[in-house]
């Protein structure tokens, strides 16, 4: 699969996706080019936002981990982009998008355990107005993460 | 999409979570934290941030990696690789277990994400594709005739707000 970066653009992202703290003295001297050129790259794609270099913790160390899917459907229709940007809020909250389909809006949050992710529910998503039904997929098991990727949005 | 590095590939199913956290100190919190904002936080700053020197930086960051407590890694802003469809599919299965349907879905690259879940749908997988046809595509002639895979229910996502990864299985 082709993307808009060029070669050397992809060839660094590759790189750093294997060892994303790498000088960039050390990717200069594997590539044959001067540190200066990939220090600009690498400033252009930070600061256009197109990647972004991050720690991630192992969901492994959680206790167990459940991953919950919400799926909310609002009052009326004008309300979604209010709740989503709520949702988006919370910081115990992953992921939220506005959806065409199975719901008005999805929300992913990942807690420890189920009375986490009711007592959560109560203080927080119920409250949000606007929200008039919620339905829950769960998950204890991941077979794939591919954190390779990501959506970089604007706080 | 970039060409996936091994260690990053389709991982096979994870064993149950054990819990139970290395103990992390206010060094390490530290450090993480910094990371999470900027992982390429030069050591020279990670050490003035935590009140340390550099090589006990370097010494942490190594034990928090071997330990796989931890990742540094780049992310790739989806719209910026040019694609511009993200698909949350609900997946039913028959005929098969549902962990090695699972595992078939997650050696597409297009499929980013696989969850084993309880309720009317057995996998929650996450589709991303450049443009419609790209998405026709893989869910109909690749992930539906996946063996093992009945019904699929997609939705399509308008507007993402927020798709951050902190904690994630490796």
């Amino acid at each position: 699969m082709q993307t808009p970066f060029d070669e050397l653009d992809q060839k660094i992202i590759d790189r750093l996706f294997v060892d994303a703290r790498s000088s960039n003295r050390e990717i200069a001297r594997e590539f044959g080019l001067t540190e200066g050129s990939i220090r600009a790259r690498l400033k252009r794609l930070l600061e256009a936002k197109a990647i972004r270099v991050t720690a991630v913790t192992n969901a492994k160390y959680l206790r167990n981990p459940v991953l919950a899917y919400l799926w909310i459907e609002v009052d009326s229709t004008d309300e979604i982009s209010f709740v989503a940007k709520s949702l988006a809020g919370l910081k115990e909250i992953s992921f939220v998008a506005t959806l065409l389909g199975r719901s008005d809006i999805l929300a992913m949050t990942l807690v420890e355990g189920s009375e986490d992710l009711t007592s959560f529910l109560h203080t927080t998503v119920d409250r949000i107005p606007g929200v008039r039904r919620i339905q829950y997929t769960l998950s204890h098991t991941f077979i794939k993460h591919d954190y390779r990727w990501c959506a970089i949005v604007d706080p | 999409m970039p060409r996936p590095p091994a260690r990053a590939a389709a991982e096979p199913p994870q064993a149950p979570a054990t819990g139970g956290a290395p103990p992390l100190d206010r060094i390490d919190e530290c450090i993480i934290g910094h990371m999470r904002r900027d992982g390429r936080i030069s050591n020279r700053d990670l050490a003035r941030a935590a009140g340390v020197n550099e090589a006990t930086i370097r010494a942490r960051i190594r034990r928090l990696e071997t330990s796989q407590a931890i990742r540094v890694v780049a992310m790739v802003d989806l719209l910026s690789a040019g694609f511009n469809f993200v698909a949350p599919v609900g997946i039913q299965v028959r005929g098969r277990p549902v962990a090695a349907v699972g595992a078939d879905l997650a050696k597409i690259p297009q499929v980013l994400t696989v969850a084993v879940v309880i309720g009317p749908q057995d996998l929650e997988i996450q589709v991303v594709a450049r443009d419609l046809p790209e998405l026709a595509e893989t869910l109909t002639e690749v992930i539906a005739r996946t063996n093992g895979v009945g019904r699929i229910t997609p939705g399509l996502a308008l507007q993402i707000l927020k798709y951050e990864s902190t904690w994630v299985p490796f």
